[in-house]
This record gives C-alpha cells, structure tokens and sequence, in this order.
C-alpha cells in the first residue's frame, strides 16, 4: 500500500491495534480449547469420547464393546453348563455303581445254597426293588430347578414314578462362542433306556429290565432264575454298557465346555487389551501435553498484558 | 501584496487546522469498529494573477481508506466462516443426543439387550428371564423415541433461530437502503457523509454474517446488494426475506417477498442453518429410522421362527408374525416413516412375558429355549440394526469433524482477510501522530508568514 501522503510504499500489513488484540484473543481462545480438550481426556481416561474425536476408531470401540459384553455372556453360559455338566456326571458314577452292586446280586443267585430259602430270595428281590428305586430317583436329579436328564421336554421329571420317560427333545445347549452352542447333558431315554431294554419301566407287561430280574427272582422257580442268571444278565449288562458309553460321552462334553470356558476367559482378556489400546489415554504423555500447553497459555497472557505497545504519543513534548 | 501574501498564509493556517481535525477525528476513533481513516487533500489554489504564484492552500475533500477488492473478499471469507460455524455448533448439538462410544448409549443397550435373551435359554420355564427381556426392549424403545424427539427439537430450535435472523437480516436490507438515500442525496449537494459510509459498511458487514451479501458500489454513492443473482437492496429499496417450508421432501428456503422465488443462500449464518436443516438432519433422522425398523424386524422374524410356552395357541389367528404365528416383541408403524419415534414393545408382550417365543419346538414349548439363544447371536450379526447404528454414528462423527475442522480454516483465513483489510483502512496510530507532528509544523510555517507579512507592513507603515 502507499502513503497517501508521501506516495512511499509501505509494508502489507500495518498492525494497527484492533487487530492485535483480535489476533491475541484468537491465540488465546485456541490454546484454552486444547487444554480442555486434554483435561476432558485426562479426567474419562479415554481418548476417543464423542464421535467426531475419531469416527472410524468410535465405531471399532463400540463393536469391542459390544464383543465384551457378548464374551462375558458366553462366561456365564460356560459356568452354567458346567454346573449342569459335574452334575450329571458324579449322577452316572452313582448310578454305575448301583447296577453293579445289582449285577453282583444276580450272580450270587447262582450259588445252589440260596435256591432253598423263599425268605433269602425274597430279600435278595428287595435289594433289586431297591436299587430300581434309588435309581429312578437318579434320574430326575436337577440341577438350577431342572431335570438334567429330561431334555428340553420337562422341567422337573425325566422318567415318571412308573418308569416310563416323562422328558422329550434334545439336550439342551449353551452358547459358549459366537455361532457355537455345546450340549449340557444326555437325554434320559438315551441313558437308561425305555421300555423292556430300559432299566426303569415298572409298567406291568412291559417291565424294564430292573423290574424283570426282580421278578425272576422273587418268582424262585427254577426256569425264572435260570432265566434272571441268563438273558436277563445279559440284558443288564448291555444296559450298564449303554450308560457307561453316555457317561462316557458326558466327560468328554465335560473337557470340551472347560476348554471352551478356558478360550472365553482368554478371549475377554484379548478384548480388553485391545480396547485399552485404542481408548486408553497415555498418561505421562497426555500429563506433559498438558502442563506444556498451559505454560504456553500462560505465556500468551502475558504478551497479551504487554499489548499497550509503546507509541509516539508517549515520546512528545 | 501583503494582502496576497496573508491570504495565503491564512489558507495554509486552514489547510493545516482542517488537516489537523481529520487527525484528530482519527484518533478519535481508533477503536471504533468498521471505521475508515480519513485523510485531508490539500490542493494548491490555482493562481490568479500574471505572475503565477498561486493563491494558496485549500482542502478539497476528505478521502477515507479503502480497499474494493480486499473488502468483497473479506465480506466473503466472513460469511464462509460465519456458515460454517453455525452449521458446527446445530451439528454438535445432534452429536451431543448420542453419548457414543460409551456405556450409556443405544450401542451398549443393544448389547445388554441381546445377551438378555441367553437368560431365558438358561431357565426357559421361568418368567423373570423373560420380564427382564421386556424391560430391555422397553429400555431401547425409550431410548429411540427420545432420540428421534430430541432430533426433531434440534430441528425446531433451528428454525426459530433462522425466522429471529431473517428479521434481523430484514431490518438490516431496510436500514442500508435508507442509508443509501441519505449518502445519495448528500454526495449530491457536495458533501462527504464519510461517517454514514462506515455506518453502512458496518451493516453490510453484518449482513454478510448473516446471510452471505455481495455489494456493488455505484457511481451517485448507493451501494446495492446481491444475494446469488437477487437485487436484495437498490439504491432505496430494499427487498425482504421470509422463511418457506414445504415440498417433499420437507425442505425449508429463503423467499424473496418482492421476486416470490427461493433465494439461493450459500454464505453467512443462515447458509449453514438451511444446510443443517434441510441435508443434515433428515439424513440422521432416516439413518435412526432404518436403525428401528432393523431392530424391529430382526427381532420379530427370529420370534417367527419359534414357538411360545404353549406353541403360539395363545396367539390369536393374523395377530403373530412369521410362519408360526409368533407374538411380535416390537411394533413400528403406520408405515416406516418416523420408526424411530412409533417403535413401542407390544404391549400384549408387556402384559404376559409367556408370549415370547423362545423354543424351537411347539410341544416342547415349556423347556426349550433355543430359539431365544439364536435371538442372543443375532447382535454380532455383521449386517443387523448395531452395524447400521454404527454406521450411522461414523458418519455423523464424520460430519461434525470435517465441518469443525472447515470452521477453523475459515476462521482462520477470515481473520487474515480482516487484518489486510484493517491495515489499509484501520487507524495506525503513530501514522496519525507523526502526520499529526507535520501539520503542526506546517501551521507554525504559516502562522510564521503572517507576522512576518504583518511585520513588514508595519515597517512601511512607519516609514510613511
């Protein structure tokens, strides 16, 4: 620009007052804003707290948010099945030990002393009854309030007072991983069978097998306890075989829903670490951005104090 | 002689005198905002005799600082940085209703939700699973609904403020063009209304905050002004603005009272409350929709794909959804227009839990809770209601950093338009004093002339 007076070129900027102290407002206003923007991180911790702080990562933090909650579901769901799980299992131990305190029975009936006393068959008959009832009721222990051997058909009962299979459907499941959902027990029906190859039926004309040998037994004729010493031995026995199998089965599901609760702790883990990651704020260096800001605020006040530059009008007579 | 000579002494003792007020008025008005610098031409007299000395000093105007090109450009940059600022603050606000990424927004919810449904698997005979289900469901509703009021209020809120700012931009139009008649007839009888033109100028300036303005001087003094290609003032006329709504979609403009048309703004605070209004808003309000109408219709398929307690029997016939006739946890409507603000949880759910159809069997119904673990998966889904949440939470962070970080540029380059303009036009005062110091001493030359003139008349008078 020229000097209207002298026509001289001056400079391009004359820094007349007014814009000094517009231009130290303007340097003042941004420096308070970083300084709040560094407190608000310092005080929640984190360093994306609304959207527009960093659109893409908000979004990453909300999924692994979302991940976190599912992950401490699927804990839950792993604890459960496992309550249900060591349950059903130290239930099978026991019933495997009564059928082979039954098959004992059956195989002393065998020895030809015994054959005379009705008083001692009769006895040995009860022992049966016994062991019949015992494990009828095994097999509506519950666990939570529900029937672990009834499948999803029945809450409370697996198998009615008569033996006969009260549950229905599947064993029922837990989610322990997204789109994995393990089995939690076996079904009655599968363990201890039903009708005449089932253990526990005492609906007459179609007894179990419990009920069978009972019967034989406590009949005393020669044929009946050639009959309780023959195919009904044999018909224990594959019975027993048959819950040892399921038993089988129910500790392997043991192991796998351990290994999955294992996988789901250390899953929750690896979340957690990478949401601290991204959201966590660094602390040390957040606290020197800090103090270093605020030091250059306190800078800028002052050179804003010193505005009233000296002038001319100061100089003259 | 002694009279031509004391005639121009004394035209240079009021040259300088009147140089002297223009100082002094400057200094005066060191910080008085929009205000020009005046500076005094002084002319030589032309001469009147044969000799061709000439008849003295006279000021022949006051010519006030100014710069045309830098002017429009900083009217511009301010109406930029004024849009853009406005259109940061309503989107900051719409930012503000959503509290993400943390544990108390819709996305946590979602979340909780979801998981609710593994309860009832865990215990399907029992009804307090199921109620705490209901509970969450009515938590989201709660939370949808007042996000899309609240979205609406924004919307509201800044309608007000533009009708408040459209009459202020109208006494504005009016007060320049009554201005423009007074500088007119004034330039007209001789004068320089120098401080009118600052007034002017001030309001031009205010103008262009508010509406984004172009001014074309012409050449009696008026100044007109243009919003995109409407006359908005001619000489003493002003046109004024009134805000429309209507169309469909529901769009809200600027009409022109005198034209009758849609003015197209694209400055100043208005520019950034239309495009807040008319572009911003309605994307987030359909983006919240789509969430609730995914919600809604993810939840009620996978309850159609299941059974109730007691196999959906008390469900009556058409009043369930999907092929068996399942009651509906959510309901949306007329219509998905707004799904934001109509989705309620069905209030035969609310009354009697049972309804839920958690089982995938309908004679197992009592004990089954498969359908409700399925339900839980469905919220890692890449493709359901918390994706498109996300999505829309992206762009709405998105939006408010771009248009923040557009709003600091703006401000920015307003604020160094503003110092250029200033420093040709603004008072620099120890320009003012040292001028002031050259006509001081220019008066004490004069002044000096006239007692030597005197002096030299008296010694002839005495020689007489």
């Amino acid at each position: 620009m020229t000097d209207l007076m002298s026509g001289v070129s001056l400079p391009a900027i004359e820094l007349v007052p007014s814009v000094m102290g517009q231009q130290a407002v303007t340097n003042l206003t941004t420096d308070q804003t970083s300084i709040a923007r560094l407190e608000e991180q310092l005080s929640t911790g984190n360093q994306v707290n609304q959207p527009s702080d960093n659109p893409a990562q908000a979004s990453n933090i909300m999924q692994i948010n979302a991940a976190l909650t599912r992950a401490d579901t699927y804990a839950q769901n792993a604890s459960d099945g496992l309550g249900w799980l060591s349950t059903a299992d130290s239930t099978m131990n026991e019933i495997i030990s009564t059928l082979q305190q039954v098959r004992q029975t059956v195989l002393s009936i065998s020895v030809a002393s015994l054959t005379s006393t009705p008083g001692a068959m009769q006895a040995l008959a009860d022992q049966v009854n016994s062991a019949q009832q015992s494990l009828l009721n095994l097999s509506n222990t519950t666990y939570a309030g529900q029937a672990v051997f009834a499948g999803t058909g029945n809450v409370t009962t697996a198998f009615n007072p008569d033996g006969t299979y009260a549950g229905g459907g599947n064993a029922p499941t837990r989610t322990v991983a997204p789109g994995t959902s393990m089995a939690i027990a076996v079904t009655g029906d599968k363990v201890f069978g039903t009708g005449t190859t089932g253990l526990l039926s005492t609906v007459p004309g179609s007894l179990g097998v419990l009920a069978q040998i009972s019967q034989d037994i406590s009949t005393g004729s020669q044929a009946s306890l050639a009959n309780a010493a023959g195919p009904d031995l044999k018909n224990l026995d594959s019975a027993i075989a048959t819950v040892e199998d399921q038993a089988a089965q129910l500790g392997a599901q043991y192991q796998q829903m351990s290994t999955m609760q294992q996988q789901v702790t250390s899953s929750q883990a690896a979340l957690d670490g990478e949401l601290s990651g991204i959201q966590s704020v660094n602390l040390p260096q957040a606290i020197t951005n800090l103090q270093t800001q605020q030091s250059a605020y306190q800078t800028a006040l002052w050179a804003t104090s010193q505005l009233i530059q000296p002038s001319l009008v100061q100089f003259l007579g | 002689m002694g009279d031509m000579g004391l005639g121009i002494a004394g035209s240079g003792l009021q040259a300088a005198r009147a140089a002297m007020d223009a100082v002094a008025q400057n200094l005066a008005n060191v910080d008085t905002p929009g205000y020009a610098a005046e500076q005094a031409q002084i002319t030589a007299a032309p001469s009147g005799d044969q000799l061709g000395i000439g008849s003295g000093a006279y000021v022949n105007g006051v010519a006030q600082a100014s710069d045309a090109v830098l002017s429009a450009d900083n009217l511009a940059a301010t109406a930029s940085s004024a849009g853009t600022s406005a259109l940061q603050q309503t989107l900051s606000t719409v930012q503000a209703v959503f509290p993400e990424p943390g544990t108390n927004g819709l996305s946590s919810q979602l979340s909780t939700f979801w998981s609710s449904w593994d309860a009832i698997a865990t215990n399907p005979s029992q009804v307090a699973p199921r109620t705490e289900v209901v509970n969450q469901a009515q938590d989201l509703v709660s939370t949808l609904n007042q996000a899309s009021a609240q979205l609406t209020q924004t919307s509201a809120n800044t309608n007000t403020q533009m009708a408040s700012t459209v009459s202020q931009v109208n006494a504005l139009l009016g007060q320049v063009a009554s201005l423009n008649q007074s500088i007119v007839s004034s330039i007209a009888s001789g004068a320089q209304p120098n401080s009118m033109i600052d007034q002017r100028n001030n309001l031009v300036n205010q103008l262009g905050q508010d509406v984004g303005i172009t001014a074309r001087a012409q050449a009696n003094g008026a100044l007109d002004l243009y919003i995109g290609g409407f006359t908005m003032v001619q000489g003493n006329t002003a046109d004024s603005l009134a805000v429309s709504t209507g169309g469909t979609p529901l769009t809200t403009s600027l009409v022109s009272n005198a034209a009758g048309a849609a003015v197209p703004v694209t400055g100043g605070t208005l520019a950034g409350l239309l495009t807040a209004v008319n572009v911003n808003i309605p994307a987030y309000r359909s983006q919240l929709d789509a969430v609730a109408v995914d919600l809604a219709g993810t939840v009620n398929t996978q309850l159609g794909n299941g059974y109730d307690a007691v196999g959906n029997t008390d469900v009556a016939a058409g009043a369930g959804v999907g092929p068996h006739n399942s009651a509906p946890l959510f309901t949306i409507g007329p219509g998905t227009a707004g799904a934001a603000a109509t989705i309620a949880v069905n209030a035969a759910v609310v009354a009697d839990p049972q309804l839920l159809a958690a089982a995938s069997s309908a004679t197992n119904g009592a004990n089954d809770g498969s359908n409700a673990q399925a339900m839980a998966e469905l919220g890692t889904s890449a493709t359901g209601p918390d994706q498109a949440y996300r999505t829309f939470i992206t762009n709405l962070g998105s939006d408010v950093q771009t248009v923040t970080s557009q709003s600091q540029a703006q401000q920015s380059l307003s604020q160094s338009l503003g110092a250029s303009l200033q420093s040709v036009i603004g008072v620099n005062t120890d320009q003012q004093t040292v001028d002031m110091l050259q006509y001081q001493q220019a008066y004490q030359a004069s002044a000096k002339v006239v007692s030597t003139v005197d002096t030299m008349v008296q010694s002839l008078l005495a020689a007489v």
